[in-house]
C-alpha cells in the first residue's frame, strides 16, 4: 500500500532545503513565532518557504518553465517591519494547462507572476498560532499576458428617480 | 457618437440619420458607393466623410451639434487638422483617437465596412462597374462598444421576397469618458441630466418599456404600439445589476499552500425582474418613425 503523497510545498521545501525541511515544518506547527523570527534573518529559508507557498498552487494554473520557476530579487528578501519577513519573486511557467485557470482554455503562452509575500504569525480557525502567508501578486500583469482586458466601461448605478 | 452612451448597443440619432440619408434615393447607393471606391485612392485622407454626404451634414437635426464630422474624424479616427489638412499626429500616440487600448487604421474600417455593405446592398463585386441591382437592399446601423479592438460588420439576409436587409454593426473599443448603465431603466427625464456628468437612461422621445401583460394607459406622446412601431431597438434583462457588497481581498493571509483564488475584477448579478424595453433616441435608441429632431452633443 502506497503512503499518500505529501503536500507540493512540502515536496518543494525538501527540494530546496532537504536537511532543513524537517526543522522548519516543527517550527510550522510547534512555534510559528520562532519560526517567523528565524525568517527574518535566515535569507535561505525565507525563499525556500515563499517558494513553496507560491508554488504550491502556481504550478496547479501554469507548468514551471525554467531551471529557476521562481526567482528572488536581490536585496528584497528578509525582515519586514518590526515582527514579519518577506520575499519578491517572478514565477516563470506555461499556461499549457485547459480549464484550470479562471476556465480559459489553454493559450500556451509564456506567463511571469511578479508578487511579494510576508510571512507573518496568524491564527487557524480554531485560534492555534500558525505561519500566515500574505501575497500580493500582480494579477492585472498575468491577465495582461494572456490577453485579457478589462472593460472600460465604467457602469453607473441607476439616478435617483427625478 | 450621440451625446453619450448610457447601452452596450446604440443606434441614436447620428446612426439614425447616417442611415436615413444612405437609403434615400437622392443621391442614391450607387453614387455613394462609387464615391467610397474614389476614395481608396487616397486612403489616409477622411476627406470622404465631408465629401460624400454633404446634405447628410447640413440636415437641420445637427443645429446643436455642428462639429459631428470632427468629432468623428478626430475620436474616431485619431487625425489632427493641421496646417490645412487633416494628418496623424506627430509624434504619433499610442492610441487612436480616443479609444483605449487600441491602435488602428479606423478610418480605413469605417469606410471599407460602408464601401462593402453598399456593395452588397447593389449586388455589386468589388470592381463590377455596372449599376447594381435596380432595388438595392436597405441598410442598416449599428455600434456596440467596449471590445478588444475595432471590427466593422456587414450583415446580410433575406427580407421577404426578393428583399433584403443589409446590417451594418461597427464593433468597438471603449472611449475615453466611456461608462454604462447597470440598469436599462429610466429613472431621469434627461439623457444628461443626472447628478454625474455621465450620460445615463432618459425618458426622452421614444423611450418605451413594455409591460407583461401590457398596460391600457395610453402612449404618450401618441404614438403606435410597440409591435407597430416602424423602428424601435428592444432590449431585454434584468432591470438592474449588482455589484457583491463585499469586494474579495486578493491580499487575505492564509496558510501556507492556500493561496486565494485569482480575481475575476467584476462580477455581476442581475436583480430585478426582466423588463423589454426601447431607449430614448439621445441615450441611443431609435425615433419610432425613424425620424431625427436633433441631435445634441
Amino acid at each position: 500500500m502506497s503512503s499518500p503523497r505529501e503536500p507540493r510545498w512540502k515536496e518543494i521545501l525538501t527540494e530546496r532545503l532537504p536537511e532543513r525541511a524537517g526543522d522548519i515544518e516543527g517550527l510550522m506547527s510547534d512555534a510559528p513565532d520562532r519560526l517567523v523570527a528565524e525568517l527574518r534573518d535566515d535569507p535561505d529559508m525565507t525563499r525556500a518557504l515563499v517558494e513553496a507557498d507560491a508554488r504550491h498552487v502556481l504550478e496547479k494554473w501554469f507548468s514551471p518553465r525554467a531551471e529557476e520557476t521562481v526567482v528572488f530579487t536581490d536585496g528584497r528578501v528578509g525582515a519586514v517591519g518590526d515582527q514579519d519577513a518577506g520575499a519578491e519573486w517572478v514565477f516563470a511557467g506555461h499556461h499549457d494547462q485547459a480549464e484550470v485557470f479562471r476556465g480559459l482554455p489553454a493559450t500556451g503562452r509564456p506567463v511571469e507572476v511578479h508578487g511579494f509575500t510576508v510571512v507573518a504569525t496568524g491564527t487557524d480557525e480554531e485560534g492555534r498560532p500558525i505561519p500566515v502567508f500574505t501575497r500580493h501578486i500582480d494579477w492585472a500583469g498575468l491577465y495582461a499576458q494572456l490577453g485579457l482586458t478589462i472593460n472600460w466601461r465604467v457602469p453607473l448605478d441607476p439616478e435617483p428617480d427625478g | 457618437m450621440s451625446g453619450g452612451m448610457p447601452y452596450y448597443l446604440e443606434k441614436g440619432p447620428v446612426l439614425t440619420l447616417i442611415e436615413t440619408y444612405v437609403n434615400r434615393p437622392e443621391p442614391g447607393k450607387r453614387k455613394l458607393l462609387g464615391a467610397l471606391r474614389d476614395a481608396e485612392n487616397t486612403p489616409d485622407s477622411p476627406q470622404w466623410v465631408l465629401d460624400t454626404l454633404p446634405e447628410l451634414w447640413a440636415d437641420h437635426a445637427f443645429t446643436r451639434a455642428p462639429n459631428i464630422t470632427t468629432h468623428i474624424i478626430e475620436h474616431w479616427f485619431g487625425l489632427h487638422h493641421e496646417g490645412g489638412q487633416w494628418a496623424p499626429p506627430d509624434p504619433p500616440p499610442p492610441t487612436t483617437g480616443e479609444w483605449i487600448g487600441y491602435k488602428g487604421d479606423v478610418n480605413a474600417i469605417v469606410r471599407r465596412t460602408l464601401r462593402w455593405a453598399l456593395e452588397v446592398s447593389l449586388g455589386l463585386m468589388p470592381g463590377d462597374e455596372g449599376p447594381g441591382r435596380p432595388d438595392p437592399a436597405l441598410i442598416e446601423l449599428f455600434w456596440l462598444c467596449g471590445f478588444n479592438w475595432f471590427e466593422g460588420w456587414v450583415v446580410q439576409r433575406p427580407a421577404g421576397p426578393g428583399s433584403r436587409v443589409v446590417s451594418v454593426i461597427f464593433v468597438t473599443p471603449p472611449h475615453r469618458g466611456a461608462e454604462v448603465a447597470k440598469s436599462p431603466v429610466a429613472h431621469v427625464d434627461g439623457t444628461m441630466a443626472g447628478a454625474s456628468a455621465h450620460a445615463v437612461p432618459s425618458r426622452e422621445d421614444d423611450y418605451e418599456i413594455v409591460t407583461f401583460p401590457v398596460a391600457t394607459t395610453p402612449l404618450h406622446p401618441p404614438r403606435p404600439k410597440a409591435v407597430d412601431r416602424p423602428f424601435g431597438t428592444w432590449v431585454v434583462t434584468h432591470g438592474r445589476h449588482v455589484t457583491p457588497d463585499e469586494l474579495p481581498d486578493n491580499t487575505t493571509p492564509a496558510p501556507i499552500g492556500a493561496l486565494n483564488d485569482p480575481p475575476n475584477l467584476a462580477e455581476y448579478t442581475g436583480v430585478d425582474p426582466v423588463v423589454v424595453l426601447s431607449p430614448s433616441v439621445p441615450a441611443g435608441g431609435v425615433p419610432y418613425d425613424g425620424v431625427v429632431k436633433v441631435v445634441q452633443r
